[in-house]
C-alpha cells in the first residue's frame, strides 16, 4: 500500500517552496527499512454524532511500530477521530482499514479482540475497582495464558502501580491514573493503542512522565496514535504529525518538519 | 410478658423478616447501581416468586417436606429470575439502547408492576394464597419462639450473602459488573460484553427476589395476595436509601434496621392497644431523621 499525501499543506508549499516539498513519509527516507506496512488507514472520513458532522473528509495513516501525533485546536475533531476509528462515533461516509481489513462501523468489543485499544480522555478507569482488578477487566477477553505475564509487564513498565496493586483506583493521583489507563489498554494485548489526550488536566511533571511512558511504548512493538492539546510536547516523542483544524486535514508531516515549519509554528504550536 | 422475652422475640422476628427483606434490597441496590434503574417492579419480582413456590409447595409434588420446599424454592428462582431477563429484553435494554434517562427507565418500571401484578391476579386469583402444612417444628430461645425453618432461612440467607461477595468481589464476571456500574462506556471499551453481563445481574437480582418472596410465602402465616409487593417496596427503597443506593452492604444493613425499627414498633403499638400499622409511620421517621444527618444514608460519602 502507497502512502499518498493527498492534501498535503498548501501552507508549506507556499511559504516554504522546494525545501519542504519532498516526500513526508519516514519509509522513502531510510533505504534499510524497506517499505512499510501501513497498518491503520483512513480514506475520506466524514464522521460525527447524530446529524452533526464533525469530521469533514479526513485521511490518515499508522504504520506499524510508529507513534504519531494528532494536534489541532480545540474541536478539529481529534477527539472524533480516534472515536470513529473506535467504533464510538457516527461514520456518514469513507473507510477505515486496520492490517488492510476494512473495519468501518465495527464495534468496540470486535475491535478490541482484532488488537485495537482506545484510552479515553476522561472515564478511563474503573474508580471503585482495584488497581489489579482494572487490569484484569483490560485483559477480560481473554483466556490465553499470558495474562499473568502481560500484568507483570505493566508493573515493570509503571512501578507506582505495583505499590498499589490491591488499592481502589479512585485514590490514584492524576499522573498515576493515566498510567493505569494505560495499562489497563496494554492488558487487551493490542498492537495499535489509540490514547485521547492523556496529559491533559496533569501537572508538568506528571505529564512529561506519561509521555515519557507513551515514547517508550514504540520500542515495546506498539503502534500507537496520540491526540494531544499540547502540540509542542507531543511532537517531541512522535515519529509524525497530523494537524486538523475544523474537521479537515491542514498540515501532515515528520515531527521534524511540523516542528520546523514557521507558520505552522505560529498558527498551531503557539510560537512567534 | 417479660421484657427480655419480648425483646428477644422481636430480635428474632426481625433478624428471619429482616434476611427476606436484605435478599431483595441487595438486588434493587444492585440493578439501580448497574443500570440506573429506580425498579418499581421489583416488588412484583418478589409476588411473582412467592406465588410459584407456594403453588408448588402446596402442591405437594415431592413426598418429604424439605425437598418439597427446596423444589418450590429453585423453581421460584429460576421462573423469577426468567421474568426478570424477559422485561430487560422486552423494555430496558431497547431503552437502554435509545438513551433513556432514569426517569424513564423508573416509569417504565412502573408499567413494568401494572403488568406483572395483572398477570399474577389473572393467573392465581386475588385471594390469599398461604401454606397448607405449618412450617415445621418451633424451637424455644429463651423464652422467645422460632420456627426451625426460619433459622435455616437466615443461615442460608447469610451464607447466600456470602457467597454474593465472593461472587462480585473474586470471579470474573463479578468484578465485571462492578466495572459496567463504574462506567459501562469503559467497560465496553475494555471488551467486556456488557450485555451478557446485565442479563446475569437480572438472573441474581430477579432470582433473589422471587426466592425470597417464595419463602417467604411459605413460612409466613399472613400468606401473599397480588399488591403484596407494592406495600413490601415502600420498605425496600427505605432500606436501600438508608444503606445509601447502589451499595450492596448499605442495602443488607439498611433492611434489618428497617424492619427492626418496624417490628419493634408493631410491638409497642400492639402494647398499647394501637393498630401496629402506625409503626409504618416510626420506620419513615426513621429514615428521615437518618437522611436529614447522612443525606447519602449510612453509607454515603464512602463513594
Amino acid at each position: 500500500m502507497e502512502y499518498n499525501p493527498v492534501d498535503f499543506g498548501k501552507l508549506s508549499k507556499k511559504k516554504n517552496g522546494p525545501k519542504k516539498s519532498k516526500p513526508i513519509t519516514p519509509s522513502t527516507k531510510s533505504t534499510k527499512k524497506k517499505i512499510k506496512k501501513s497498518i491503520l488507514e483512513v480514506n475520506d472520513l466524514v464522521a460525527g454524532y447524530g446529524k452533526s458532522i464533525i469530521l469533514h473528509g479526513i485521511h490518515f495513516n499508522l504504520y506499524k511500530r510508529e507513534l504519531v501525533a494528532v494536534i489541532g485546536p480545540n474541536g478539529a475533531g481529534k477527539s472524533t477521530l480516534l472515536k470513529s476509528i473506535f467504533g464510538l462515533a457516527r461514520i456518514f461516509d469513507g473507510e477505515i482499514k486496520y492490517n488492510s481489513k476494512i473495519i468501518t462501523g465495527q464495534r468496540s468489543h470486535n475491535l478490541v479482540k482484532a488488537g485495537l485499544t482506545y484510552v479515553p480522555q476522561l472515564e478511563n478507569i474503573f474508580p471503585s475497582l482495584t488497581i489489579e482488578e482494572n487490569l484484569k477487566m483490560g485483559a477480560f477477553i481473554r483466556d490465553d495464558d499470558k495474562i499473568k505475564k502481560d500484568m507483570d509487564n505493566v508493573y515493570m513498565m509503571f512501578p507506582d502501580l505495583l505499590e498499589r496493586v490491591k488499592d481502589k483506583a479512585r485514590n490514584l493521583s492524576g499522573g498515576q491514573r493515566q498510567f493505569l489507563a494505560i495499562g489497563r489498554a496494554l492488558m487487551t494485548n493490542p498492537t495499535v493503542l489509540l490514547l485521547d489526550e492523556p496529559s491533559a488536566g496533569l501537572s508538568p511533571k506528571a505529564r512529561d512522565e506519561v509521555l515519557k511512558k507513551i515514547s517508550s511504548l514504540k520500542n515495546k512493538g506498539y503502534s500507537v496514535i496520540l491526540v494531544e492539546q499540547n502540540a509542542k510536547k507531543s511532537l517531541e516523542i512522535a515519529d509524525r504529525g497530523y494537524i486538523l483544524a475544523m474537521g479537515r486535514n491542514v498540515f501532515e508531516g515528520t515531527s521534524k518538519d511540523i516542528l520546523e515549519n514557521e507558520e505552522i509554528g505560529r498558527m498551531f504550536l503557539g510560537r512567534r | 410478658m417479660d421484657p427480655g422475652v419480648l425483646i428477644t422475640q422481636w430480635l428474632l422476628t426481625s433478624l428471619v423478616r429482616g434476611s427476606l427483606y436484605a435478599l431483595i434490597a441487595v438486588g434493587l441496590t444492585l440493578v439501580f447501581r448497574i443500570l440506573k434503574l429506580a425498579n418499581f417492579s421489583h416488588g412484583e419480582l418478589f409476588v411473582f416468586g412467592a406465588y410459584i413456590g407456594i403453588v408448588f409447595f402446596n402442591s405437594f409434588w415431592i413426598d418429604n417436606l424439605i425437598l418439597n420446599a427446596l423444589f418450590s424454592y429453585i423453581l421460584a428462582f429460576v421462573a423469577t429470575a426468567a421474568l426478570a431477563v424477559f422485561f430487560d429484553f422486552a423494555a430496558y435494554k431497547p431503552l437502554r439502547n435509545r438513551g433513556a434517562t432514569p426517569l424513564m427507565l423508573m416509569i417504565a418500571s412502573l408499567g413494568i408492576s401494572i403488568i406483572i401484578r395483572g398477570v399474577v391476579q389473572f393467573i392465581w386469583g386475588p385471594r390469599v394464597q398461604k401454606y397448607a402444612k405449618p412450617p415445621q417444628d418451633i424451637v424455644d430461645i429463651g423464652g422467645a419462639l422460632i420456627y426451625s425453618s426460619e433459622i435455616v432461612v437466615v443461615v442460608a440467607v447469610i451464607a447466600i450473602f456470602i457467597g454474593l461477595y465472593f461472587l462480585l468481589t473474586k470471579t470474573k464476571i463479578g468484578t465485571a459488573l462492578r466495572a459496567i456500574s463504574d462506567s459501562k462506556d469503559l467497560a465496553e471499551i475494555s471488551g467486556i460484553n456488557t450485555e451478557q453481563s446485565i442479563i446475569f445481574l437480572w438472573i441474581l437480582a430477579g432470582g433473589f427476589a422471587g426466592l425470597s418472596g417464595a419463602v417467604f410465602a411459605t413460612i409466613s402465616p399472613a400468606g401473599i395476595i397480588p399488591e403484596s409487593g407494592f406495600q413490601l417496596l415502600l420498605f425496600l427503597f427505605a432500606a436501600v436509601i438508608l444503606g445509601t443506593i447502589g451499595n450492596i452492604y448499605g442495602a443488607i444493613i439498611g433492611a434489618y434496621i428497617i424492619i427492626l425499627v418496624d417490628t419493634v414498633g408493631s410491638g409497642v403499638f400492639s402494647l398499647l392497644n394501637m393498630s401496629a400499622e402506625y409503626s409504618k409511620i416510626i420506620v419513615f421517621i426513621v429514615l428521615i431523621l437518618v437522611l436529614l444527618f447522612k443525606p447519602k444514608g449510612i453509607f454515603g460519602g464512602k463513594s
